[in-house]
């Protein structure tokens, strides 16, 4: 069941439904087959800042989105950059 | 000293003003047939080249005389240039490789050659893919004497070995290249730690200074080899594919230049800081479409920047007009040249740029926040029956 709402998520979000509502700030899961964790979303609805524009919900039949989570042992213990040397 | 190339056409370009024999060596430069001097940006080539085809076939020519020394150089020359009817000022000017179209070449098919200036002449155009003020902290505008025009999008892309791509390598998120730009190996973002593989250009180059802003690493302290120019880059990217460890390289071109050599090198999907997912420039690893680019999916791109020298008056020298007015559209200002027949659409998207009347976002400054965009003259269908799919 849960999968299935996951479904209907991606559907609604990613999948260019005319009937999703303009504006809506709707975080949806966009591929649950690949990714299923928190922060991975996209923002569904009518993008307007840089962060809804570069977040925005793709039809990923046609568009390519790689999740990638690199191993990177520099990253400060709160997930922050550290100072270049 | 050097001054103007003049603009009388079949006057000649040099023998009238620098103090050699016109029977110099081979590599010295000829007469030039209505100059226009542009300088700056290497990932602009494309364009450039395409617009010195097609003026040079025109039954009244005209030569684009292009240098490529990087972005920077070719704002500092129009910049620093303050008295461009006079001696050359310290840091303007250009000396050095140019090309241009020869209608009597035989060799290289494309009639695009190559000659030596041999003494500094005043720069009409600065062509670059970043602003002044990124370049040098200036400012431009009328009160400082130096005019911006932006122009067509260039896609900025990190680019490896095909043979890397195909092992795996197909993404980049903004944190590993930090470590991998900004450390070196001490980064130890796998696979790219091999300082010497790092193909990078230098702080005067757009394209380094374009992505330098997307992965918070300043152009200036980024670790790797300078390959001198897109060439460079794409050289030894194409040469790493039959070396021992092809994964471990990696460079930065602007998209024009890797969509002609996709058969040797592949871009990588680019994923932002504060960006859920890695995206190509393109939809797909394989399309040309710059779908990303011009929805906001892709970050590393900038405007084409046109800096020209203003006079008293606040005009642009005829040139370098003209040259702004075609690349702008301005045919109400400038006529097209007639034939072969002048699409600047149409060039620009054949250059493998992207012309802003396709584009849905905007920014105000490099590197600066998208915002949406809708073009006056929307071109997008033009933009997407051209491209290969």
């Amino acid at each position: 069941m849960k999968k299935l709402a996951l479904l209907v998520l991606l559907a609604a979000g990613c999948g260019g439904d005319s009937k999703a509502t303009p504006d809506a700030p709707v975080i949806s899961t966009p591929d649950a087959a690949v990714v299923d964790g928190p922060g991975i979303t996209c923002f569904m609805g009518t993008p307007t800042t840089n962060d809804q524009l570069m977040n925005a919900c793709v039809n990923e039949a046609v568009v390519t989105r790689i999740i990638k989570m690199p191993m990177l042992p520099l990253l400060n213990a709160d997930g922050s950059l550290p100072h270049l040397p | 000293m050097r001054t103007r190339l003049p603009r009388t056409r079949a006057l000649g370009a040099l023998g009238a003003l620098i103090a050699l024999p016109h029977i110099a060596a081979a590599a010295d430069c000829p007469t030039f047939t209505d100059p226009i001097v542009v300088v700056g940006s290497s990932a602009v080539a494309p364009l450039i080249n395409a617009m010195q085809t097609v003026l040079g076939q025109q039954a009244a020519p005209t030569t684009i005389v292009y240098a490529t020394p990087g972005s920077c150089n070719g704002v500092v020359a129009v910049t620093a240039d303050t008295a461009p009817t006079a001696a050359c000022a310290a840091g303007a000017c250009f000396t050095g490789s140019v090309t241009y179209y020869d209608p009597n070449a035989v060799t290289p098919a494309t009639k695009l050659v190559s000659c030596t200036l041999t003494a500094p002449v005043h720069v009409d155009v600065g062509v670059s893919d970043v602003s002044a003020s990124t370049c040098l902290q200036v400012a431009t505008g009328a009160a400082n004497g130096v005019k911006d025009t932006t122009g067509p999008v260039e896609p900025m892309v990190f680019v490896v070995p095909k043979a890397s791509f195909n092992a795996g390598n197909k993404a980049i998120t903004a944190e590993e290249a930090y470590f991998v730009f900004g450390f070196g190996a001490a980064g130890q973002a796998k696979p790219w730690i091999v300082e010497t593989d790092l193909a990078r250009r230098n702080a005067q180059s757009g394209t380094q200074l374009t992505i330098a802003y997307n992965i918070s690493v300043p152009a200036g302290v980024w670790k790797g080899v300078d390959k001198g120019g897109s060439g460079g880059v794409r050289d030894a990217l194409i040469a790493a594919n039959s070396g021992n460890s092809p994964g471990t390289a990696i460079g930065i071109l602007g998209s024009d230049i890797y969509d002609v050599n996709r058969s040797m090198l592949s871009a990588l999907a680019f994923q932002a800081f504060h960006q859920k997912g890695a995206f190509f420039a393109d939809s797909t690893a394989t399309s040309f479409d710059k779908r990303n680019v011009r929805d906001g999916h892709y970050v590393n791109w900038t405007y084409l920047h046109m800096l020209t020298r203003l006079d008293a008056t606040g005009a642009p020298n005829p040139a370098a007009k003209r040259f702004v007015d075609w690349v702008t559209g301005n045919t109400a200002s400038t006529p097209a040249p007639a034939a072969p027949t002048w699409d600047m659409t149409a060039l620009t998207i054949g250059a493998k740029l992207v012309p802003t009347c396709a584009m849905k976002v905007a920014r105000s400054t490099d590197g600066g926040s998208l915002s949406p965009f809708a073009p006056a003259a929307d071109c997008t269908t033009m933009f997407e029956t051209m491209v290969p799919q």
